[in-house]
Protein backbone atom coordinates (compact mmCIF):
# COMPACT_ATOMS: atom_id res chain seq x y z
CA UNK A 1 0.00 0.00 0.00
CA UNK A 2 1.47 3.38 -1.28
CA UNK A 3 1.14 5.92 1.68
CA UNK A 4 2.80 9.36 2.23
CA UNK A 5 5.49 9.56 4.97
CA UNK A 6 2.67 11.73 6.78
CA UNK A 7 0.02 9.17 6.83
CA UNK A 8 2.70 6.78 8.18
CA UNK A 9 3.80 8.76 11.04
CA UNK A 10 -0.08 9.79 11.84
CA UNK A 11 -0.74 5.52 11.50
CA UNK A 12 2.25 4.48 13.43
CA UNK A 13 1.53 7.50 16.66
CA UNK A 14 -1.52 6.67 16.82
CA UNK A 15 -1.66 2.79 16.95
CA UNK A 16 0.96 2.82 19.47
CA UNK A 17 -1.11 5.30 20.88
CA UNK A 18 -3.76 3.19 20.87
CA UNK A 19 -1.64 0.25 22.46
CA UNK A 20 -0.88 1.92 25.20
CA UNK A 21 2.35 3.82 24.16
CA UNK A 22 3.10 7.58 26.08
CA UNK A 23 3.65 10.35 23.45
CA UNK A 24 7.44 9.89 24.08
CA UNK A 25 7.67 5.92 22.89
CA UNK A 26 4.86 7.63 20.30
CA UNK A 27 7.50 10.00 18.98
CA UNK A 28 10.80 7.58 19.68
CA UNK A 29 9.11 4.74 17.44
CA UNK A 30 7.54 7.22 14.98
CA UNK A 31 11.33 8.80 14.85
CA UNK A 32 12.88 5.01 14.32
CA UNK A 33 10.35 3.99 11.81
CA UNK A 34 11.14 6.55 10.09
CA UNK A 35 14.62 5.83 9.76
CA UNK A 36 13.50 2.85 8.43
CA UNK A 37 14.79 0.18 11.53
CA UNK A 38 11.73 -0.93 11.49
CA UNK A 39 10.07 -3.40 9.11
CA UNK A 40 6.41 -4.70 10.52
CA UNK A 41 6.32 -8.34 10.89
CA UNK A 42 4.86 -10.20 9.02
CA UNK A 43 1.86 -12.29 11.36
CA UNK A 44 -0.23 -15.31 10.42
CA UNK A 45 -3.01 -16.00 12.52
CA UNK A 46 -3.76 -19.93 12.46
CA UNK A 47 -6.79 -21.56 14.09
CA UNK A 48 -6.45 -24.68 15.84
CA UNK A 49 -9.71 -26.00 17.72
CA UNK A 50 -11.11 -22.58 18.61
CA UNK A 51 -14.58 -21.54 19.01
CA UNK A 52 -14.16 -18.34 17.21
CA UNK A 53 -13.90 -15.84 20.82
CA UNK A 54 -10.16 -15.03 20.60
CA UNK A 55 -10.26 -13.84 16.83
CA UNK A 56 -13.24 -12.32 17.75
CA UNK A 57 -11.87 -10.31 20.57
CA UNK A 58 -9.16 -9.48 19.05
CA UNK A 59 -10.83 -7.94 15.90
CA UNK A 60 -12.71 -5.73 18.74
CA UNK A 61 -10.11 -3.49 19.38
CA UNK A 62 -10.87 -0.24 18.56
CA UNK A 63 -9.13 2.91 20.04
CA UNK A 64 -10.97 4.40 23.20
CA UNK A 65 -9.26 6.84 25.17
CA UNK A 66 -11.46 6.00 28.02
CA UNK A 67 -10.08 3.01 28.64
CA UNK A 68 -7.01 1.77 26.48
CA UNK A 69 -4.87 4.78 27.81
CA UNK A 70 -6.46 5.04 30.69
CA UNK A 71 -5.05 1.52 31.54
CA UNK A 72 -2.08 3.03 31.39
CA UNK A 73 -2.93 5.65 33.41
CA UNK A 74 -3.93 8.19 30.88
CA UNK A 75 -7.04 10.27 32.11
CA UNK A 76 -9.73 10.55 29.58
CA UNK A 77 -10.91 14.18 30.75
CA UNK A 78 -9.43 17.31 29.85
CA UNK A 79 -8.29 18.07 33.52
CA UNK A 80 -3.77 18.00 33.75
CA UNK A 81 -4.14 16.25 36.41
CA UNK A 82 -0.25 14.53 36.47
CA UNK A 83 0.25 10.93 36.53
CA UNK A 84 2.83 8.92 38.01
CA UNK A 85 5.29 7.33 36.03
CA UNK A 86 4.84 9.76 32.90
CA UNK A 87 6.51 12.68 31.83
CA UNK A 88 4.95 15.98 33.78
CA UNK A 89 3.03 17.88 30.71
CA UNK A 90 -0.39 18.59 29.88
CA UNK A 91 0.29 16.49 26.49
CA UNK A 92 1.31 13.61 28.26
CA UNK A 93 -1.44 13.63 30.56
CA UNK A 94 -4.09 13.92 28.26
CA UNK A 95 -5.74 11.04 25.87
CA UNK A 96 -6.80 13.61 23.12
CA UNK A 97 -3.85 15.93 23.51
CA UNK A 98 -1.69 12.85 22.74
CA UNK A 99 -3.69 12.54 19.43
CA UNK A 100 -4.33 15.57 17.99
CA UNK A 101 -0.31 16.29 19.01
CA UNK A 102 -0.24 13.42 16.30
CA UNK A 103 -2.51 14.91 13.57
CA UNK A 104 -5.86 12.86 14.81
CA UNK A 105 -9.23 14.56 14.97
CA UNK A 106 -9.85 14.50 18.44
CA UNK A 107 -13.43 12.76 17.62
CA UNK A 108 -11.12 9.82 17.37
CA UNK A 109 -12.99 6.76 19.10
CA UNK A 110 -16.17 7.97 18.82
CA UNK A 111 -16.48 6.40 14.80
CA UNK A 112 -15.76 8.79 12.05
CA UNK A 113 -12.01 8.07 11.76
CA UNK A 114 -11.75 6.31 14.66
CA UNK A 115 -8.19 3.87 15.04
CA UNK A 116 -9.62 0.26 14.74
CA UNK A 117 -8.25 -2.97 13.90
CA UNK A 118 -7.40 -2.41 10.32
CA UNK A 119 -4.55 0.62 10.99
CA UNK A 120 -3.15 -2.21 13.44
CA UNK A 121 -3.28 -5.16 10.80
CA UNK A 122 -2.61 -3.23 8.07
CA UNK A 123 -0.19 -0.70 9.05
CA UNK A 124 1.47 -1.62 11.95
CA UNK A 125 1.48 -5.26 11.38
CA UNK A 126 1.79 -6.85 8.05
CA UNK A 127 -0.85 -9.74 8.57
CA UNK A 128 -0.84 -11.83 5.65
CA UNK A 129 -3.56 -14.51 6.78
CA UNK A 130 -6.35 -14.28 9.35
CA UNK A 131 -8.79 -16.65 8.02
CA UNK A 132 -12.01 -15.54 9.88
CA UNK A 133 -11.49 -12.37 8.53
CA UNK A 134 -9.80 -12.70 5.49
CA UNK A 135 -10.81 -13.27 1.41
CA UNK A 136 -8.66 -16.52 0.12
CA UNK A 137 -10.85 -19.64 0.91
CA UNK A 138 -9.94 -22.97 0.15
CA UNK A 139 -6.75 -24.06 -1.95
CA UNK A 140 -6.14 -19.97 -2.08
CA UNK A 141 -6.08 -19.86 1.35
CA UNK A 142 -4.34 -23.48 1.88
CA UNK A 143 -1.20 -22.06 -0.68
CA UNK A 144 -0.70 -19.09 0.94
CA UNK A 145 -0.05 -21.01 4.12
CA UNK A 146 1.87 -23.21 2.66
CA UNK A 147 4.69 -20.77 1.49
CA UNK A 148 5.45 -20.01 5.13
CA UNK A 149 5.44 -23.44 6.38
CA UNK A 150 8.79 -25.70 6.52
CA UNK A 151 8.83 -28.35 4.12
CA UNK A 152 10.87 -30.02 6.38
CA UNK A 153 7.45 -30.47 8.30
CA UNK A 154 5.09 -30.30 5.58
CA UNK A 155 6.38 -31.97 2.71
CA UNK A 156 6.37 -29.70 -0.71
CA UNK A 157 4.45 -32.17 -2.74
CA UNK A 158 3.50 -31.03 -5.89
CA UNK A 159 3.16 -27.21 -4.49
CA UNK A 160 5.72 -25.20 -6.44
CA UNK A 161 4.53 -21.92 -4.21
CA UNK A 162 6.26 -23.38 -1.18
CA UNK A 163 9.44 -21.39 -0.80
CA UNK A 164 9.91 -21.61 2.97
CA UNK A 165 10.19 -18.51 3.94
CA UNK A 166 10.97 -16.95 8.00
CA UNK A 167 8.52 -14.26 8.82
CA UNK A 168 7.27 -12.41 11.93
CA UNK A 169 4.98 -14.13 14.38
CA UNK A 170 3.07 -16.82 14.41
CA UNK A 171 -0.15 -16.33 15.89
CA UNK A 172 -1.92 -19.46 17.52
CA UNK A 173 -5.28 -19.53 18.95
CA UNK A 174 -7.60 -22.62 19.96
CA UNK A 175 -5.85 -25.80 21.23
CA UNK A 176 -4.07 -28.02 19.14
CA UNK A 177 -5.53 -32.07 19.00
CA UNK A 178 -2.19 -34.77 19.09
CA UNK A 179 -0.86 -37.27 17.91
CA UNK A 180 -2.27 -39.97 15.92
CA UNK A 181 -4.95 -41.52 18.46
CA UNK A 182 -5.66 -44.55 20.03
CA UNK A 183 -8.44 -46.41 22.01
CA UNK A 184 -9.53 -43.09 23.86
CA UNK A 185 -8.46 -40.22 21.83
CA UNK A 186 -9.32 -38.93 18.16
CA UNK A 187 -5.20 -37.28 17.98
CA UNK A 188 -4.81 -34.86 15.18
CA UNK A 189 -7.48 -35.70 12.74
CA UNK A 190 -9.56 -34.06 15.08
CA UNK A 191 -8.70 -30.66 13.58
CA UNK A 192 -8.21 -30.15 9.88
CA UNK A 193 -6.92 -26.30 9.53
CA UNK A 194 -6.90 -26.40 5.86
CA UNK A 195 -6.55 -28.36 2.60
CA UNK A 196 -5.49 -28.75 -0.82
CA UNK A 197 -7.41 -30.70 -3.20
CA UNK A 198 -7.66 -34.10 -1.62
CA UNK A 199 -4.96 -33.55 1.22
CA UNK A 200 -5.70 -32.34 4.67
CA UNK A 201 -3.21 -30.20 6.51
CA UNK A 202 -3.96 -31.17 10.45
CA UNK A 203 -3.58 -28.24 13.30
CA UNK A 204 -0.58 -30.36 14.72
CA UNK A 205 1.50 -30.08 11.54
CA UNK A 206 0.96 -26.40 10.59
CA UNK A 207 1.43 -25.36 14.11
CA UNK A 208 4.95 -27.22 14.21
CA UNK A 209 5.51 -26.07 9.84
CA UNK A 210 4.82 -22.56 10.55
CA UNK A 211 6.45 -22.25 13.88
CA UNK A 212 9.74 -23.86 12.67
CA UNK A 213 9.93 -20.37 10.81
CA UNK A 214 8.63 -18.48 12.86
CA UNK A 215 10.35 -15.70 14.71
CA UNK A 216 7.88 -16.21 17.92
CA UNK A 217 4.93 -17.84 18.53
CA UNK A 218 1.87 -16.01 20.56
CA UNK A 219 -0.61 -18.50 22.11
CA UNK A 220 -3.32 -16.54 22.10
CA UNK A 221 -6.19 -17.20 24.63
CA UNK A 222 -6.55 -19.81 27.42
CA UNK A 223 -6.85 -23.43 24.63
CA UNK A 224 -3.79 -22.39 22.64
CA UNK A 225 -1.80 -21.57 26.19
CA UNK A 226 -3.37 -24.63 28.01
CA UNK A 227 -5.74 -26.42 26.57
CA UNK A 228 -8.64 -24.81 27.72
CA UNK A 229 -12.00 -26.11 27.14
CA UNK A 230 -11.41 -28.79 24.77
CA UNK A 231 -8.78 -30.59 26.97
CA UNK A 232 -11.37 -30.39 29.74
CA UNK A 233 -11.41 -33.99 31.22
CA UNK A 234 -14.11 -35.67 29.25
CA UNK A 235 -15.62 -38.75 31.76
CA UNK A 236 -17.67 -39.94 29.47
CA UNK A 237 -15.75 -42.21 27.54
CA UNK A 238 -16.86 -45.48 26.45
CA UNK A 239 -14.40 -48.08 27.26
CA UNK A 240 -16.58 -51.11 26.21
CA UNK A 241 -18.00 -49.44 22.81
CA UNK A 242 -15.19 -47.65 22.31
CA UNK A 243 -17.07 -44.52 21.72
CA UNK A 244 -17.42 -41.22 22.72
CA UNK A 245 -13.43 -40.43 22.04
CA UNK A 246 -11.33 -37.46 23.81
CA UNK A 247 -10.80 -35.03 20.78
CA UNK A 248 -7.13 -35.33 22.38
CA UNK A 249 -6.20 -31.11 22.54
CA UNK A 250 -2.92 -29.86 23.54
CA UNK A 251 -1.01 -26.84 23.35
CA UNK A 252 1.13 -25.53 21.17
CA UNK A 253 4.21 -26.13 23.68
CA UNK A 254 3.15 -29.67 23.96
CA UNK A 255 2.88 -29.29 19.92
CA UNK A 256 6.59 -27.69 19.55
CA UNK A 257 8.17 -30.11 22.09
CA UNK A 258 9.40 -33.02 20.22
CA UNK A 259 11.14 -30.75 17.72
CA UNK A 260 14.29 -28.40 18.40
CA UNK A 261 15.41 -25.21 16.78
CA UNK A 262 12.05 -24.26 17.76
CA UNK A 263 11.23 -20.07 18.52
CA UNK A 264 10.15 -19.18 22.19
CA UNK A 265 6.33 -19.00 22.75
CA UNK A 266 4.75 -16.13 24.45
CA UNK A 267 0.79 -17.31 26.14
CA UNK A 268 -1.27 -14.27 26.52
CA UNK A 269 -4.33 -16.66 28.17
CA UNK A 270 -7.60 -15.57 29.31
CA UNK A 271 -10.95 -17.00 27.59
CA UNK A 272 -11.22 -15.31 25.53
CA UNK A 273 -7.90 -13.22 24.73
CA UNK A 274 -7.27 -9.44 26.37
CA UNK A 275 -7.09 -7.67 23.03
CA UNK A 276 -5.06 -5.29 24.70
CA UNK A 277 -2.85 -7.38 26.52
CA UNK A 278 -2.31 -9.51 23.40
CA UNK A 279 -1.65 -6.08 21.52
CA UNK A 280 0.73 -4.39 24.04
CA UNK A 281 2.72 -8.02 23.86
CA UNK A 282 2.91 -8.03 20.46
CA UNK A 283 4.09 -4.26 20.59
CA UNK A 284 6.64 -5.45 23.20
CA UNK A 285 7.86 -7.73 20.73
CA UNK A 286 7.96 -4.51 17.72
CA UNK A 287 10.16 -2.33 20.67
CA UNK A 288 12.24 -5.38 21.65
CA UNK A 289 13.13 -7.21 18.20
CA UNK A 290 11.73 -5.37 15.66
CA UNK A 291 13.16 -2.09 16.50
CA UNK A 292 16.00 -3.46 19.25
CA UNK A 293 16.85 -6.26 17.64
CA UNK A 294 16.94 -8.03 20.82
CA UNK A 295 15.27 -11.80 20.88
CA UNK A 296 16.38 -11.62 24.49
CA UNK A 297 15.38 -8.49 25.83
CA UNK A 298 11.86 -9.57 24.67
CA UNK A 299 12.27 -13.32 26.51
CA UNK A 300 13.53 -12.16 29.63
CA UNK A 301 10.47 -10.11 30.30
CA UNK A 302 8.56 -13.17 30.51
CA UNK A 303 7.39 -15.38 33.34
CA UNK A 304 8.44 -18.87 34.14
CA UNK A 305 5.68 -20.11 31.81
CA UNK A 306 6.22 -17.59 29.30
CA UNK A 307 3.79 -15.07 29.67
CA UNK A 308 4.53 -11.51 29.65
CA UNK A 309 5.10 -9.78 33.36
CA UNK A 310 4.55 -6.02 31.59
CA UNK A 311 4.53 -3.93 28.79
CA UNK A 312 7.51 -1.67 29.21
CA UNK A 313 8.55 0.97 26.93
CA UNK A 314 9.30 4.34 27.22
CA UNK A 315 9.18 4.59 30.92
CA UNK A 316 5.42 3.43 31.16
CA UNK A 317 5.03 -0.09 32.33
CA UNK A 318 1.68 -1.50 32.25
CA UNK A 319 1.86 -4.63 34.67
CA UNK A 320 0.09 -7.94 32.72
CA UNK A 321 0.51 -11.47 34.08
CA UNK A 322 2.82 -10.67 37.05
CA UNK A 323 0.07 -9.60 39.73
CA UNK A 324 -3.10 -11.43 40.83
CA UNK A 325 -6.28 -10.19 40.25
CA UNK A 326 -7.17 -10.45 43.67
CA UNK A 327 -5.48 -7.18 45.07
CA UNK A 328 -5.81 -3.47 45.69
CA UNK A 329 -6.90 -3.17 41.77
CA UNK A 330 -9.91 -5.26 42.37
CA UNK A 331 -12.95 -3.26 42.39
CA UNK A 332 -14.15 -5.48 45.54
CA UNK A 333 -11.01 -5.50 47.52
CA UNK A 334 -12.18 -3.62 50.09
CA UNK A 335 -15.36 -5.81 50.78
CA UNK A 336 -12.34 -8.21 50.73
CA UNK A 337 -10.20 -6.38 53.38
CA UNK A 338 -13.29 -5.60 55.69
CA UNK A 339 -15.02 -9.01 55.87
CA UNK A 340 -18.11 -8.14 53.53
CA UNK A 341 -19.09 -10.88 51.72
CA UNK A 342 -21.90 -11.72 48.81
CA UNK A 343 -24.16 -13.76 50.28
CA UNK A 344 -25.77 -14.49 46.75
CA UNK A 345 -25.34 -13.44 43.18
CA UNK A 346 -26.33 -10.17 43.22
CA UNK A 347 -25.08 -8.90 46.43
CA UNK A 348 -22.54 -6.03 46.89
CA UNK A 349 -19.32 -7.24 48.42
CA UNK A 350 -16.36 -10.04 48.21
CA UNK A 351 -17.49 -12.69 45.92
CA UNK A 352 -14.95 -15.04 47.44
CA UNK A 353 -17.19 -17.35 49.14
CA UNK A 354 -19.12 -17.34 45.81
CA UNK A 355 -16.20 -19.29 44.15
CA UNK A 356 -14.16 -16.27 42.87
CA UNK A 357 -10.88 -17.76 41.50
CA UNK A 358 -8.94 -14.09 41.52
CA UNK A 359 -6.76 -15.36 44.09
CA UNK A 360 -5.72 -17.95 41.98
CA UNK A 361 -5.75 -16.11 38.85
CA UNK A 362 -2.64 -14.14 37.26
CA UNK A 363 -4.14 -11.83 34.59
CA UNK A 364 -4.35 -8.14 33.78
CA UNK A 365 -8.45 -7.88 34.17
CA UNK A 366 -8.46 -5.55 36.83
CA UNK A 367 -5.41 -3.32 35.45
CA UNK A 368 -6.53 0.13 35.11
CA UNK A 369 -8.58 0.41 37.75
CA UNK A 370 -12.10 1.79 38.53
CA UNK A 371 -12.49 4.16 36.16
CA UNK A 372 -10.79 2.28 33.20
CA UNK A 373 -9.18 -1.32 32.35
CA UNK A 374 -7.70 -3.37 29.65
CA UNK A 375 -11.08 -5.00 28.65
CA UNK A 376 -11.53 -1.83 26.81
CA UNK A 377 -14.78 -1.95 24.52
CA UNK A 378 -16.33 -2.71 28.03
CA UNK A 379 -14.97 0.68 29.79
CA UNK A 380 -13.04 -1.82 31.57
CA UNK A 381 -15.56 -3.99 33.04
CA UNK A 382 -14.77 -7.28 33.57
CA UNK A 383 -16.67 -10.06 35.32
CA UNK A 384 -15.93 -9.35 39.36
CA UNK A 385 -17.01 -5.51 38.55
CA UNK A 386 -20.26 -7.06 36.71
CA UNK A 387 -20.68 -9.05 39.51
CA UNK A 388 -19.63 -12.46 38.70
CA UNK A 389 -16.84 -14.23 40.11
CA UNK A 390 -13.85 -14.97 38.78
CA UNK A 391 -13.68 -18.14 37.06
CA UNK A 392 -10.25 -18.44 36.45
CA UNK A 393 -10.11 -18.50 32.52
CA UNK A 394 -6.86 -17.48 32.45
CA UNK A 395 -5.40 -20.27 34.69
CA UNK A 396 -3.37 -23.65 33.43
CA UNK A 397 -6.08 -26.24 34.25
CA UNK A 398 -9.18 -24.14 33.84
CA UNK A 399 -12.09 -25.26 33.51
CA UNK A 400 -11.27 -28.68 35.55
CA UNK A 401 -9.12 -26.85 38.33
CA UNK A 402 -11.82 -24.51 38.83
CA UNK A 403 -15.23 -27.26 38.53
CA UNK A 404 -17.53 -27.74 41.20
CA UNK A 405 -16.64 -31.43 40.84
CA UNK A 406 -13.24 -31.64 42.68
CA UNK A 407 -12.47 -28.53 41.46
CA UNK A 408 -11.52 -25.18 43.54
CA UNK A 409 -14.69 -23.89 42.86
CA UNK A 410 -17.25 -23.19 46.01
CA UNK A 411 -20.63 -22.63 44.69
CA UNK A 412 -21.71 -25.82 46.16
CA UNK A 413 -20.56 -25.66 49.09
CA UNK A 414 -21.86 -22.51 49.65
CA UNK A 415 -25.57 -22.62 49.27
CA UNK A 416 -25.41 -22.78 45.07
CA UNK B 1 -13.05 -20.57 -18.03
CA UNK B 2 -14.85 -22.33 -20.80
CA UNK B 3 -11.35 -24.29 -21.82
CA UNK B 4 -11.14 -25.62 -18.05
CA UNK B 5 -13.87 -28.20 -17.59
CA UNK B 6 -14.05 -29.20 -13.69
CA UNK B 7 -14.18 -33.02 -13.30
CA UNK B 8 -14.32 -35.11 -10.48
CA UNK B 9 -14.40 -33.64 -6.96
CA UNK B 10 -14.42 -29.62 -6.10
CA UNK B 11 -13.35 -29.40 -2.66
CA UNK B 12 -13.39 -25.39 -0.32
CA UNK B 13 -11.55 -26.41 2.39
CA UNK B 14 -11.46 -23.97 4.74
CA UNK B 15 -14.18 -21.33 4.52
CA UNK B 16 -12.80 -18.49 5.55
CA UNK B 17 -15.31 -15.69 7.23
CA UNK B 18 -17.26 -17.83 9.33
CA UNK B 19 -16.37 -18.51 12.59
CA UNK B 20 -14.75 -22.45 13.07
CA UNK B 21 -14.20 -25.01 10.56
CA UNK B 22 -15.87 -25.37 7.34
CA UNK B 23 -15.14 -27.46 4.18
CA UNK B 24 -17.49 -28.10 1.32
CA UNK B 25 -17.03 -30.97 -1.06
CA UNK B 26 -18.86 -31.24 -4.48
CA UNK B 27 -19.31 -34.61 -6.67
CA UNK B 28 -19.69 -34.43 -10.38
CA UNK B 29 -20.84 -37.58 -12.30
CA UNK B 30 -18.88 -36.72 -15.68
CA UNK B 31 -17.51 -33.43 -16.30
CA UNK B 32 -19.22 -29.81 -16.30
CA UNK B 33 -17.77 -26.86 -18.69
CA UNK B 34 -19.13 -23.67 -18.47
CA UNK B 35 -21.89 -23.10 -21.07
CA UNK B 36 -22.79 -26.57 -21.20
CA UNK B 37 -25.40 -28.74 -19.25
CA UNK B 38 -23.46 -30.84 -15.95
CA UNK B 39 -24.64 -32.52 -13.08
CA UNK B 40 -23.84 -32.72 -9.49
CA UNK B 41 -24.64 -35.35 -7.91
CA UNK B 42 -23.79 -34.83 -4.27
CA UNK B 43 -22.18 -32.41 -2.10
CA UNK B 44 -20.98 -32.44 1.34
CA UNK B 45 -20.47 -29.65 4.37
CA UNK B 46 -18.14 -30.90 6.45
CA UNK B 47 -17.72 -29.69 9.92
CA UNK B 48 -13.35 -30.29 10.58
CA UNK B 49 -12.78 -29.92 13.92
CA UNK B 50 -14.29 -32.13 16.87
CA UNK B 51 -14.45 -31.23 20.43
CA UNK B 52 -16.95 -33.06 21.96
CA UNK B 53 -18.72 -30.84 23.96
CA UNK B 54 -21.19 -33.38 25.48
CA UNK B 55 -18.65 -35.81 26.39
CA UNK B 56 -16.52 -32.84 27.92
CA UNK B 57 -20.04 -31.55 29.94
CA UNK B 58 -21.07 -35.13 31.02
CA UNK B 59 -19.29 -35.89 34.66
CA UNK B 60 -19.22 -32.19 35.08
CA UNK B 61 -21.43 -30.19 37.97
CA UNK B 62 -24.67 -28.27 36.30
CA UNK B 63 -22.98 -24.93 37.14
CA UNK B 64 -19.95 -26.20 35.21
CA UNK B 65 -21.97 -25.84 31.77
CA UNK B 66 -22.47 -21.93 32.19
CA UNK B 67 -18.78 -21.65 31.19
CA UNK B 68 -18.11 -24.44 29.32
CA UNK B 69 -21.11 -23.94 26.92
CA UNK B 70 -20.17 -20.51 26.49
CA UNK B 71 -17.17 -21.56 24.44
CA UNK B 72 -19.46 -23.49 21.69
Amino acid sequence: MQITRRQFVQYVGAAAAAMGLSQAAVLKLTERMAMGVYARPTVIFLEGQVCGGCETSLLQLRHNSHSVLGAVGIPNTLGTASVAGLPAGAAENNALDVLTAIGYPANMGDGGSAVTIDDILLDVLDVKLIRIAGSPAGDLYTNELLKYCDSSIIPAGGNAAVTGGSFGVLVVTGSVPLGNGDSKTIGKNACISASMGSTAYTAQDLVAALAKRAGAVIATGTCASYGGIPAAVNRNYDAVSGRYKYNGAGTVDSTLAGYTGMPPVVKVPSCPVNPVAFYLTVAQYIVDVAVGGSLSTFVARLTSDNRLKAFSAAGVTVPLYSDAIHGGRCPRYQSYLSGTWAAKFGDSGCLYQRGCQGPNTFAPCAVGGPTGGLWNDFAGQFCIKEGAPCTGCASDGYPDKFSAVGGLNTYTNNGY
Amino acid sequence: MADNPITGAVVMDPVPRIEGHLGIELSFTGSYTTGTSGTCNNVNAKGEMYRGFENILKGHHPTDALHITQRI
